[in-house]
């Protein structure tokens, strides 16, 4: 029996009609931007084109990849940058999500913020931060271990300084997914097992650890995810030291000169393979999470462990430990920004501060078009994007069958899908119909919006589940049709979620580069890959400069979203 | 009236079935309560003739209009019905004051400014809340909340009000308030209340008509006296609180129409439902008030035997008291303090003589 009534006769005949017909649009609309670009992609991994002859479909490009000796090393790269900097992100992100909620260590909301802060700083200025202090020549921190007589001992450029930095760029997604996990767990397990005699380190040790350890799989799972398909990192320090993995082989596939699309597109198809049998796995975990995390819900009295002796020598590790995580990056772009050229900071080089770098950013038109872009394609990719999830959202609380189910699958897909590969379907997608799409907003717009759907989803899923049903069950008894119920019960009362996910689409407008690094010509370049040309093209000052301008943008953004919401736009949720 | 027939639903993937072939009609101006243990199919019925589910077969008329039928694959939206619902989370819209939340429905039927304050303010009157009408809606207490609940739905003067367990989230003492305000409300308003409820006090006190559910059909029917005395089904009289059940065949009728039904304890005159003719296997139940100790010897329909007082247990203001006769169960209750109380206490676990002065019969399945 057809429960959603979606038929020719039923969606005019029976007074739903409104809300199939969106329902329907809504549906139509993401199966278009989901599948349409994976269709192509691996239409396009399967075909071979001679120079003028008819296209067949085969398997060659797949074997001539398994084939080589070099796919395998690149893939170990992607493996071990993957795995490790998942490994530093779970460490330093967990202990600092332990710290700050069970135990008493001072000055909570600081140390929280601070974790957080970097979210504010797009990963390609971050990444650039951290060349400018690891750099073997002009690293900063190398500069201080010639100094003290140690000699250059860090390489930015090399597997090490990529999972270094891939990792600590990945540690405030780390603290908001393990938050709440850990506020979620019993202390009533700990202390029973303080109570059966066990000392600190041995709770930790035996009770705490085995508990957490289906959250830790979880998050190491999806940090996993993150960084195979990260590009940022692989090209600011992987490329120049010859170290490649999935991510920069498709892109240099991609910018080569001609366009190796087919060679791009079977790379893709491997990774996603790879992100797709991972975010599977991940729903598998984590839809028995209830089976392994004690309770769910909150309400526990929680009693923060107290370290005693070792509180304050704690916290003074854990102020140097962000302090060298987020504050020496910030710094050194602030520095570098200053500076008429590249320079280590120093009292000498105080004298030279200038705002020359800013002065430039005002001079260069493509500097304000990359933010006045992202501005547009954000902005108006937030109102999709909020207003696909508000219809998505309602589908999958209020009605529960294969069509509301189907729909959440499709608009959930895109998590799994590398930006790189969204970004290289569009390009053959468009490149190949008759629509003057590519090279224009528009198909920024598109990777932002399929991007950015599946986080909207997943805000106004929790926002529905929240408003009682029978909120808009006295709507329509009172006589008001579903798009009015929607619109003066539903919408008002998801208000703050809806005004989150607004802000929060915009900020990732700012942070996205692996789809539009794919997708921009010159024109159509938002904020990131503006700044990423700017570094490429050893315009490093002024990169710097253009990294504190979005990170000024952001904070301002974030801030009067906050206001006007009246609650956090960024944090974990209370 | 509201007229449903051969109503069927069941939801995709589960076995259980909450309408049944269901079959009801409801008199205009009547107060008809559905009554059932949770998970008996009422709340369900009640959201069928709402329009909020949507019924697998069937039809459902109210007030003569199809609003719902399997045949013509007809189903109109809530919002399309003559009628208007009080839910059971009250569902006051907390982004809203009280004045706009009673307004909701009428702006929505497009009456004018003028007309939404008079009516707004006409049924804030009748529920007691007039001097509330700019509170917002989050400062109201629970039976703030309720009385709004109730002026929503009286303001559209709706021929139709479905009440879907209003009550079961107030305290005792409001709960009985309540009670009697909506009652009084339907007395004046004359509207047709169809309420579903699981408190068997609460259906009775309010209702004209009530229909006992379980597992999706109507099992009993009648006005609340006639379903007391002469339930006509087992899961009716053990419902409504028969707690002694005794088989028996029926013999013959006495001059006043009760049923002489022959029992291992005697034989027993019965209040019955419908006719049974002799040779009819039957099911006596009786009362807790219906059985006494033995003032002295048995009288026709009424019989005297021997029991062994097994438990006793102190409730308050009575005391209920378990025997057994052969392998029967015999439940009862005495007030505390009667003579019959503390004759029993004094018997416990020796034997005495109890009599069955009254009880109902219905036929054995």
């Amino acid at each position: 029996m057809n429960r959603l009534g979606i038929t020719a006769r039923n969606v005019f005949g029976n007074g739903y009609a409104v809300r199939n017909l969106v329902i329907g649009i809504c549906a139509i609309i993401v199966t278009y931007l989901v599948i349409f670009p994976l269709f192509v992609l691996f239409n396009e991994s399967l075909s071979v084109v001679p120079a003028g002859g008819e296209r067949t479909y085969s398997l060659s490009g797949f074997y001539e990849m398994l084939g080589q000796w070099r796919t395998y090393r690149i893939l170990m790269n992607s493996i071990i940058y993957a795995a490790g900097s998942s490994l530093v992100a779970l460490l330093i992100g967990g202990s600092l999500v332990w710290l700050v909620q069970r135990t008493d260590i001072p000055a909570k909301k600081f140390v929280m913020l601070f974790a957080l802060f970097p979210l504010f700083m797009p990963p390609v200025l971050s990444a650039i931060g951290w060349v400018l202090l690891l750099d073997t020549n002009v690293g900063l921190l190398n500069v201080v271990t010639q100094a003290i007589g140690l000699g250059s001992i860090f390489n930015a450029n090399s597997m090490a300084g990529m999972i270094w930095v891939g990792g600590v760029l990945e540690v405030p997604l780390v603290f908001l997914w393990l938050w709440p996990a850990f506020a979620a767990m019993n202390p009533a397990l700990e202390e029973a097992a303080a109570i059966c005699g066990a000392r600190s380190i041995k709770v930790i040790m035996t009770i705490l650890l085995p508990i957490m350890l289906p959250a830790f799989g979880a998050v190491l799972l999806i940090n996993f995810i993150l960084s195979i398909e990260d590009v940022m990192v692989p090209i600011v320090l992987g490329l120049p030291a010859g170290i490649n993995v999935l991510a920069s082989e498709i892109y240099i596939a991609h910018i080569r000169v001609p366009t190796d699309t087919h060679t791009a597109s079977v790379y893709s198809v491997l990774l996603l393979v790879i992100t797709m049998a991972l975010a599977f796995y991940y729903l598998r975990l984590t839809a028995n999470a209830d089976r392994y995390v004690t309770v769910r819900g909150r309400g526990f009295n929680q009693k923060a462990l107290e370290l005693g002796r070792a509180r304050l020598p704690v916290f003074a590790g854990v102020c140097l430990l962000l302090g060298l995580i987020v504050g020496l990056p910030m710094f050194i772009l602030g520095w570098t920004s200053l500076m008429p050229y590249l320079q280590v900071p120093s009292i000498a080089g105080l004298s030279l501060i200038s705002l020359n770098s800013y002065r430039m950013l005002l001079d260069d038109p493509a500097a304000l078009r990359g933010i006045g872009n992202t501005l547009i394609v954000g902005v108006s990719a937030a109102f999709v994007v909020m207003s696909l999830a508000v219809v998505i959202g309602w589908l999958q609380v209020r009605t529960r069958n294969w069509f509301s189910r189907t729909v959440d699958m499709l608009a959930f897909t895109p998590i799994a899908v590398p930006g790189l590969v969204i970004g290289l379907s569009l390009s053959i997608l468009y490149l190949n119909v008759p629509l003057e799409i590519y090279g224009t907003l528009l198909i920024i717009w598109i990777a932002f919006v399929t991007r950015f759907l599946p986080y909207g989803v997943r805000l106004t899923y929790s926002g529905f589940s929240q408003i009682h049903r029978e909120l808009e069950e006295a709507a329509l008894i009172s006589k008001a049709g579903w798009f009015r119920t929607i619109r003066t019960i539903s919408l008002p009362l998801l208000g703050p979620t809806l005004l989150v996910g607004f802000i929060y689409t915009i900020l990732r407008g700012f942070r996205e580069i692996s789809a539009s690094l794919l997708l921009s010509s010159y024109g159509n370049e938002p904020y990131s890959v503006v700044a990423y040309h700017m570094w490429d093209g050893g315009e490093v000052g002024k990169a710097s400069a253009y990294g504190i301008v979005a990170l000024c943008c952001m904070v301002v953004l974030v801030v009067v979203g906050q206001w006007i919401a009246g609650r956090k736009v960024i944090g974990p949720e209370s | 009236m509201i007229q449903i027939s051969r109503l069927y639903k069941t939801y995709p993937g589960s076995k259980y079935t909450p309408v049944d072939d269901l079959s009801l009609e409801i008199q205009d101006g009547h107060f008809f309560t559905l009554l059932g243990p949770s998970g008996c199919g009422k709340s369900t019925t009640l959201r069928c003739i709402a329009g909020l589910e949507r019924p697998d077969q069937g039809e459902i008329k109210i007030n003569g209009v199809s609003v719902f039928s399997a045949e013509a694959g007809r189903n109109l939206p809530p919002y399309k019905r003559a009628l208007s619902m009080v839910f059971q989370s009250y569902a006051i819209w907390p982004h809203m004051t009280v004045f706009q939340n009673v307004a909701y429905p009428l702006k929505c039927q497009g009456q004018s400014r003028e007309d939404i304050r008079k009516e707004v303010a006409w049924s804030l009157d009748l529920v007691g809340l007039g001097h509330l009408a700019d509170r917002p809606a989050p400062l109201l207490s629970g039976g703030e909340q309720q009385r709004v609940a109730l002026a929503r739905a009286i303001a559209g003067r709706s021929k139709v009000i479905l009440f879907d367990e209003p009550l079961s989230n107030l305290d005792a003492k409001l709960r009985e308030t309540m009670r009697s305000e909506i009652r009084a409300l339907h007395q004046q308003l004359k509207f047709t209340a169809l309420y579903v409820t699981h408190d068997q006090e609460e259906a009775f006190s309010m209702s004209d008509m009530v229909a006992i559910m379980n597992k999706g059909k109507v099992r009993e029917l009648g006005s609340p006296e006639e379903l007391y005395t002469t339930p006509r089904s087992e899961f009716g009289a053990e419902f409504l609180g028969a707690r002694t059940k005794v088989s028996g065949t029926v013999r013959g009728r006495t001059d006043d129409n009760l049923l002489v039904v022959e029992t291992p304890l005697g034989v027993v005159h019965c209040r019955h439902f419908a006719d049974h003719p002799p040779g009819t296997s039957v099911f006596v139940y009786v009362r807790q008030s219906e059985i006494l100790p033995s003032e002295g010897a048995a009288q026709p329909g009424a019989p005297v035997f021997s029991a062994r007082i097994d438990s006793v247990e102190f409730v308050g203001d009575t005391i209920d008291w378990v025997a057994r006769a052969g392998d029967i169960a015999l439940h009862g209750r005495s007030l505390l303090g009667r003579p019959d109380c503390k004759k029993i206490r004094e018997h416990l676990n020796e034997a005495i003589d109890l009599q069955i002065v009254s009880a109902c019969c219905v036929p054995s399945t």
